[in-house]
């Protein structure tokens, strides 16, 4: 086993996440190889080091800190509130299966209506009953209804899916994360800046950092949502993708829930401004007031809250990390690469090509079909012919 | 002890003591993770709340598909991100061979406390410090692995990626760590410290 692989794998030995042999082959190695043996040792002592941390103890008070907070909660929504958003809650859940229900009978009706009339062309083949110049006139008609319905359905579904969309509106974070090794890792960098602005999007915090002999550099990009996909295809050109994620967290539940606290404490607001107006001690005042203070703080970090809500969602995050490949990793992994694409690159080719002749063949088909229909028709013709001679015999 | 699960159960049905018991399991390790994500103590503190709070607000959406403590560190990574993304600030780790600001001259002019003590101290911020300069995946993986002594299933739960990623992300964190780590170690080493 040579050293560049054993030293890949000695985080891992670390933690005895090989299998037995693997173990086994990277222990004999490090009893014979002083240079891995060394590189083990560095790597055992970093982890002792984070072992070793001291351990912190949350700050006195933060638990009654937490509870206070989650107090609020309990007091502020009221019963019809509740109520409310138990029944939004229920709505929610229930629209999504039954908008699930509606695009797939939507997809079953759209699918039927093209597939009908091609079933009608294979139906002569049982129907072996009329003539042939009803066959022929039957043949024509569908195949121009089937232009017709094909757009109709289509179009009406798509309305529908955008109608959804729009009742419900909801927040959902978009994030993603893509890790790429680069060859030149500034010329990438400053494509990442490039596609940032050209999709209207920008560079919200970016560093370098040095992994072994190479060089890297972590962006994270904010782009609009509709954009994310796209970015993400153009910047996987930039180099070998290593990590490509993404995730959509949902946060409409909790948008409207604070909303609708938000909303109820500025009643409360407005209330407790009244009963200013009409206070007549001086000890009433200062208590409607610091009542008052309170509910404005809880008003504002509310408000923050649904800022920030509205913020991660109306763009997308995106967090790129670039990897400059470093020579010594090159050599040893170009020929892998290699291997991968090339190989890559047969089985997409001969896909295509399976692919291209089913099309020419489906084509052909198509062609074929009138002669194939009529010839089908004349022999249905041919052998009712032959039988009502035969019965006669 | 009562466990997690009936306290959880507890907890969804509007139980408060119970809530708070399972904050005071957790509260020491979540305000731990948080620190060690962003490095500074006022905002953990401020994070550990965002945690329990918005753990409050979710927990009927808990099903149990993952033990509550993965589903807490979930949250708490998340919330973590969602701060480390706010942090508008361009941070640029140097790229040359020279120290990062602000650890050698306070080795120079330590003057306060028994020296071990002081030794002590810096050693932790510099191990802090050097965490900071990891890509959040990676300090994410290594923080859960090696501070917080997670198993790497559990981690792939919590970051919700391949067990294959945590691997990758756990040994080129520790790499890069101890990279840091050992350049600045001659520095550490006492006879450095008292010649100086
Ligand atoms: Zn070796």
């Amino acid at each position: 086993m040579n050293c560049r692989i054993v030293q890949e794998n000695l985080s891992l030995y670390l933690d005895g996440q090989l299998s037995s042999s693997q173990l086994k082959v990277i222990a004999a190695h490090l009893e014979s190889c002083a240079s891995c043996r060394a590189e083990y040792s560095s790597l055992e002592q970093t982890v002792n080091c984070l072992r070793n941390l001291e351990p912190l103890t949350a700050p006195t008070g933060l638990k009654k800190k937490i509870l206070n907070q989650i107090e609020e909660i309990d007091e502020k929504p009221h019963r019809w509130m509740l109520t409310w958003k138990n029944s939004w809650k229920y709505w929610g859940h229930n629209a999504r299966k039954i908008g699930a229900a509606v695009v797939i009978i939507a997809a079953l009706l759209l699918g039927k209506t093209i597939l009908v009339p091609n079933l009608d062309f294979q139906r002569p083949v049982d129907l072996s009953g009329p003539t042939v110049e009803s066959g022929q006139t039957e043949m024509a008609i569908p195949k121009e209804q089937t232009m017709h319905t094909m757009q109709g359905p289509a179009q009406l579904q798509s309305k529908e899916l955008v109608r959804t969309d729009r009742v419900t509106d909801r927040k959902v974070i978009q994030t993603a994360r893509l890790a790429l090794l680069v060859e030149q890792l500034d010329k990438a960098m400053s494509a990442v800046e490039e596609l940032a602005q050209k999709k209207g999007g920008f560079v919200q915090s970016s560093d370098l950092f040095r992994f072994d002999d190479a060089r890297g550099a972590n962006y994270t990009l904010r782009i609009p949502v509709d954009q994310l996909d796209g970015s993400l295809d153009q910047l996987e050109k930039l180099g070998e993708v290593q990590d490509r994620q993404t995730s959509a967290q949902d946060v409409t539940e909790e948008y409207i829930d604070i909303e609708a606290r938000r909303r109820n404490l500025s009643q409360q607001e407005e209330r407790l401004l009244s009963i200013l107006a009409q206070a007549a001690t001086v000890e009433d005042i200062l208590q409607v007031e610091t009542h008052l203070e309170r509910v404005r703080g809880e008003v504002e970090a509310l408000t923050g809250r649904l800022q920030y809500l509205e913020n991660q969602t109306a763009l997308s995050t995106l967090d790129i990390e670039l990897r400059e490949r470093s020579r010594s990793i090159t050599t040893v992994q170009l020929p892998h690469d290699r291997l991968g694409t090339r190989l890559k690159e047969a089985f997409t080719g001969s896909i295509n090509l399976l692919l291209s002749c089913l099309g020419n063949f489906a084509l052909y088909l198509a062609a074929a079909l009138p002669f194939l229909l009529l010839g089908s028709a004349i022999g249905a013709f041919g052998w009712l012919l032959y039988r009502r001679i035969a019965l006669r015999k | 002890m009562v466990s997690d699960e009936i306290l959880v159960k507890r907890s969804r049905q509007g139980d408060r003591e119970a809530f708070a018991l399972l904050i005071e399991r957790y509260q020491d390790k979540i305000y731990n993770l948080t620190y060690r994500l962003v490095s500074n103590v006022d905002d953990s503190a401020d994070l550990t709340q965002e945690v329990f709070y918005r753990a409050m607000l979710k927990i009927k959406e808990f099903r149990g598909d993952s033990s509550f403590s993965t589903w807490l560190y979930r949250i708490a990574t998340n919330i973590c991100y969602d701060e480390l993304r706010k942090r508008k600030t361009r941070r640029f780790v140097p790229l040359d061979d020279s120290t990062p600001d602000g650890f050698s001259p306070k080795i120079a002019d330590k003057t306060a406390g028994p020296a071990e003590k002081c030794l002590e101290k810096l050693m932790q911020q510099h191990i802090q410090k050097a965490i900071s300069t990891l890509p959040p995946p990676q300090r994410t993986a290594v923080i859960l692995r090696d501070i917080e002594g997670l198993s790497y299933e559990e981690i792939a739960q919590i970051s919700q990626c391949a067990l294959g990623t945590v691997k990758s992300r756990i040994s080129r964190g520790r790499k890069a760590l101890r990279d840091l780590l050992m350049s600045e170690q001659e520095l550490f080493s006492p006879e450095h410290v008292y010649t100086k």
